[in-house]
């Protein structure tokens, strides 16, 4: 080997410690971007996989009931190639282990296993035999929740009435990779089932022979208008058989739910490395800067010896290319466990035949390539000034700084009140103002991101808090699978433990302005509704006598007011026409919920069957819970029964605490750029100041008083870095609230105080823990050594 | 006796800009410096013989006149062609070694045999300079006099044509100074360099075939000294 490169792994393994928090800093930069990339890629190609296995379907129609031979006629609209009459409905499954009702949904599928859209991947078992009629697949999460064997029996509440099902399979499609019960967005694994039965079966007990209530089909290829247009002419083709909702793909809730997750990993895999990377770069640069600066005379002697710049570049740039190769190394190292734990993690949120963590040499070369591309950066800024001097200039000490007073200094009686330890604090930030800067970027950017983790966390608490404690009221809600006459109150009142019951009434249909549509369901509530409350910022919203509450988001998108009248076709009903007045407009959280007074809508509409949900306040003992739950599962018109406080608690277990972890990655994350930047920086200025240090020592002061100067000018540096990172962490937070939110739907992202007390309080740890290092550094120091030394 | 010289100054000047004043450091140096000799320069603190050192060894650049090696006039060329001066021509010792610390004794001569065509290699360098048993030595393991002695054998390594020393013994004892002075003549008589040395003591003047004066940027003397002393004869 040559003598430079000797001389640089020389070098690289004095400097190790410095190099390691570097080198840390860009491995969590790689990581991050090779781990979400991968992750982005695995998911991605698991999902179209699928998607292909089972021949996903382009759109969904639910309607109330339309004859198979209207299908012709749907076909014949240009755009649509393929169509399949399916049998959809709500079910109630009977799970002896259970104490409450489950709800879940009857799918019919051919009795023959053909190529159908939407087709299942079965997991145990086989398809549907020609012996039995009542043969039931199951959705495997579901079997294993409830440990349902196959050849079992099973008691569906189909069309009102209790069927037995032989269980001959479980399976899985893509239609339902996210699978939640409808109207919620989580759920525990055995709290919603898929029931796959034969079609013709389906048909006998729905009383839908020669009929279907959902299509299903794909688009020929076109653009988006013209998949719009058809799908628009599919609505007007059955507006008469009540056409509830048409869903294109990338309206169905599980393609959304998946692809909304995997846009957030590729908005991620690009902005964190960037800011770990940026980072890494900016205190390589003040490493490099000050290494050079110490090589000065090496840099002068090797010119006047007849080395040439470029070789002398080379030899320095070794050393971030060295730091870029072996930060991409462990980075694409860490990239792979991350993208593997992440996997597991989609693994568990939604359900793939197989989801594999591969290797993605091209993922892999692009981190190699950015990693060294920022470390060159970094490293070149900070050497090429001193190799360009001239030889005799660079032999020369550099002029010191050290004689210019800092500004401060100006102010006499202040600066002469400090404390001389302040005064050496305050004089290195000022003189070293470079470092400085790059230490409160650093600390800037790991606090933006603590303050989005927490941000985060309060957000999904707060979500769940608004829901459940403001807007959600009740104990139990229960929904009717069609709408049922008010005495339906009466009986659910007499219930064990119930103490208040309140009705609410649904209606959906399509709201028309202009030449401007949209789905809407309407809730109907009592004008003093004490178990649906809705809210308009942080005051509730009463709902006026006549007319409708919409939410502003709706307004904005259609360009109404308070006021406007708007046309409301109900899916149900005779096609006839409503002029509603929009009564006004409110602030709402998330989702378009659309209020009316329950008395207004019931006399719009003129029904006498009037409730779709009741809700309840109960106050039960563990016995009448039961008995209530008993009572409960022998109603046939039940759709579900979902218990609030079981709600809230599955959503926090799915969500918040899932998200716990992620929030200690993030902070862990955020870490290491204090530690990176601080040891950077304490580790280089110890090097510097090691005569002062060595005078100090002989002076009589303790290490841990030397400490104490180092401690404060970290303090100092990383507080001020922390503060100025709560606003962009904020900024930031609001970034991914935009990036997440849609037409219908947004969710809030804000902090609290806690956050932003959080946040400095991390960095203070942050300062304190990497302050370990650099006092064992202190303690280390040859200090009688560093007094005989040359300057 | 009148053989063409190694180097020749015309008219050189040079002056830095400190700020806003133009400090005159070198005020026309005319000088030649012949091959095979030992020439010494002195003269006080601050006189500017670094700098003329400097700029005979391609290291500075005169702010005006001109510096001939052979057909060429340094003051004229390149970066690039300066660097290739320097690196087959010149081998410099300075007052404070600069050696490279993470280097051993033979690996900071190799510093300057791989970059050289036709090297003495390190090892026989470091043997000519005594320091055959030293070879793995850090510069921390090394007295004063050693690390001079490994700087001189880095520079000699090159077998350049020039020697420029600048105090080579300024940091030393006189005891080791004497050893490293020696070594310098031995070199001189030995392989034939032509020799430069920068000096504040008189007393080492006495070694040299020529011996120029400086005070403040005029060369104010150029003796060839007739009874060269030893270094045994000499103290300071
Ligand atoms: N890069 C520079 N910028 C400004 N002034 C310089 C520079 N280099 C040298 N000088 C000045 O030029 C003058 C001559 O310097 P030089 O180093 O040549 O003196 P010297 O004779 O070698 O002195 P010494 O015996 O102390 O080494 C000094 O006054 C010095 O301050
Ligand atoms: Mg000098």
């Amino acid at each position: 080997m040559r003598v430079l490169p000797r001389k640089l792994l020389r070098d690289l393994w004095l400097s190790r410690e410095i190099l390691m928090a570097i080198i840390a800093v860009i491995v969590v930069g790689t990581g991050c971007f090779v781990g979400m990339l991968s992750t982005y890629n695995n998911l991605e190609r698991a999902r179209s996989n699928y998607y292909s296995l089972c021949r996903m379907a382009d759109f969904w129609v639910n309607v109330k009931k339309i004859p198979l031979t209207e299908l012709d006629r749907v076909l014949k609209i240009p755009g649509i190639s393929e169509l399949q009459a399916r049998i959809v409905f709500p079910t109630i499954v009977n799970i002896p282990q259970s104490t409450s009702p489950i709800s879940g949904q009857v799918i019919s599928l051919p009795s023959k296993q053909s190529s159908i859209l939407n087709n299942i991947v079965l997991q145990r078992g086989s398809y549907f035999s020609q012996v039995k009629r009542e043969e039931v697949i199951i959705s495997e999460r579901f079997a294993q929740a409830w440990k349902i064997a196959l050849g079992s029996s099973l008691e569906l509440i189909v069309n009102g009435q209790r069927k037995k099902f032989l269980v001959i399979a479980t399976a899985i499609s893509s239609e339902y990779m996210y699978l939640t019960p409808p109207g919620k967005i989580a759920s525990l694994p055995g709290e919603y089932g898929l029931f796959y039965i034969k079609h013709d079966y389906a048909e006998e007990i729905f009383d839908f022979s020669g009929a279907c209530n959902n299509l299903i089909g794909l688009f020929s290829r076109g653009n988006k208008e013209a998949k719009g247009a058809a799908l628009q002419k599919i609505d007007q083709l059955l507006h008469s058989y009540g056409v509830f909702d048409t869903i294109d793909r990338e309206r169905q809730f599980s393609h959304l739910a998946i692809t909304s997750e995997i846009r957030g990993l590729k908005t991620s895999a690009i902005f964190l490395p960037i800011i770990f990377l940026g980072v890494a770069a900016l205190i390589l640069n003040v490493l490099m800067t000050r290494m050079a600066e110490q090589q000065r005379t090496i840099i002068g002697t090797l010119k006047a010896l007849g080395y040439f710049d470029r070789e002398i570049i080379r030899h320095f740039i070794q050393y971030g290319l060295i730091i870029g190769v072996l930060g991409a190394l462990f980075g694409s190292l860490l990239g792979y466990i991350i993208s593997g734990l992440m996997c597991q993690l989609y693994d568990t949120l939604f359900e793939f035949p197989r989801l594999d963590n591969l290797i993605y040499p091209q993922i892999i070369t692009l981190a190699f390539v950015i990693s060294i591309f920022f470390s060159l950066m970094g490293t070149l800024r900070g050497v090429r000034k001193v190799v360009l001097l001239s030889p005799s200039e660079a032999m020369r000490q550099a002029s010191p700084t050290t004689s210019k007073e800092v500004f401060l200094e100006k102010w006499k009686t202040i600066w002469q009140g400090f404390d001389f330890r302040l005064q050496m604090v305050l004089r290195g930030l000022f003189r070293h103002k470079t470092r400085t800067i790059v230490g409160i970027i650093a600390a800037a950017l790991g606090a933006s991101i603590v303050l989005v983790g927490l941000g985060l966390n309060h957000s999904f608490q707060n979500i769940i808090d608004f829901q459940f404690k403001r807007v959600t009221l009740s104990d139990y809600n229960i929904t009717l699978k069609d709408r049922a006459s008010r005495s339906v109150l009466d009986e659910v009142s007499t219930l064990a433990g119930v103490t208040k019951v309140e009705p609410v009434l649904y209606i959906s249909g399509t709201f028309h302005w202009g030449h401007k549509q949209k789905k809407i369901s309407i809730t109907g509530i009592l004008p003093q509704a004490t178990m649906t409350v809705p809210q308009n910022g942080d005051r509730r919203v009463i709902i006026p006598n006549s007319g409708i509450t919409i939410p502003s988001r709706l307004a904005d998108s259609f360009g109404i007011q308070a006021g406007d009248q708007v046309i409301f076709i109900p899916v149900e009903g005779h096609k006839k026409s409503y002029r509603l007045s929009i009564a006004q407009v409110t602030q709402s959280m998330f989702g378009l919920n659309v209020y009316a007074n329950y008395y207004y809508l019931n006399q719009l509409l003129k029904e006498e069957h009037s409730v779709s949900k009741i809700q309840l306040k109960a106050q039960q003992t563990p016995l009448q819970r039961r008995n209530f739950y008993r009572q409960i599962k022998k109603y046939a018109q039940i759709q579900s029964v979902s218990e609030i406080a079981q709600d809230k608690k599955n959503l926090r277990e799915q969500f918040v605490a899932k998200f716990d972890g992620v929030l200690f990655v993030m902070i862990l994350f955020a870490g290491v750029i204090f530690f990176g930047s601080i040891l950077n920086a304490s580790l280089i200025l110890i090097l510097e100041r090691q005569r002062e240090i060595a005078t100090l020592r002989v002076l009589g002061y303790h290490p841990q008083e030397i400490g104490a100067i180092f401690l404060w000018e970290n303090l100092i540096i990383n507080i001020s870095g922390a503060i100025l990172g709560l606003p962009l962490g904020y900024l930031l937070l609001q970034g991914m609230a935009i990036d997440l939110q849609n037409d219908s739907f947004s969710i809030p992202l804000s902090t609290n105080l806690f956050s932003w007390i959080g946040t400095i309080f991390f960095a203070i740890i942050f300062v304190f823990l990497a302050h370990v290092f650099v006092q064992r550094n202190i303690n280390r120091l040859p200090w009688g050594d560093a007094l005989k030394m040359k300057e | 006796m009148n053989p063409t010289p190694e180097i020749k100054l015309q008219s050189v000047k040079k002056s830095y800009q400190m700020g806003e004043i133009t400090v005159p450091v070198l005020k026309g140096i005319d000088l030649e410096i012949y091959p095979g000799e030992i020439t010494v320069i002195c003269g006080a603190s601050g006189s500017g013989k670094s700098t003329l050192l400097n700029i005979v060894g391609g290291v500075d650049r005169p702010s005006a006149g001109e510096v001939w090696f052979e057909k060429t006039d340094l003051a004229q060329l390149k970066d690039q062609q300066l660097t290739e001066y320097r690196r087959s021509h010149v081998g410099f010792v300075f007052q404070f070694y600069n050696l490279i610390s993470t280097l051993t004794a033979r690996e900071n001569v190799q510093v300057s045999t791989e970059i050289v065509s036709d090297p003495i290699p390190a090892e026989e360098a470091l043997a000519l300079v005594g320091l055959e048993d030293q070879l793995d030595y850090f510069p921390s393991q090394m007295s004063g006099g050693q690390q001079q002695r490994v700087a001189i054998a880095r520079a000699l390594a090159k077998r350049p044509r020039l020697m420029l020393c600048d105090e080579p013994t300024g940091a030393l004892d006189a005891q080791t100074g004497k050893i490293v002075l020696s070594l310098l003549i031995r070199l001189n008589q030995e392989l034939g360099n032509t020799i430069v040395i920068i000096t504040h003591a008189t007393p080492i003047a006495q070694l040299a075939h020529r011996i120029v004066s400086i005070s403040s940027g005029r060369i104010a003397k150029v003796e060839v000294n007739q009874k060269r002393l030893s270094v045994e004869e000499i103290s300071w």
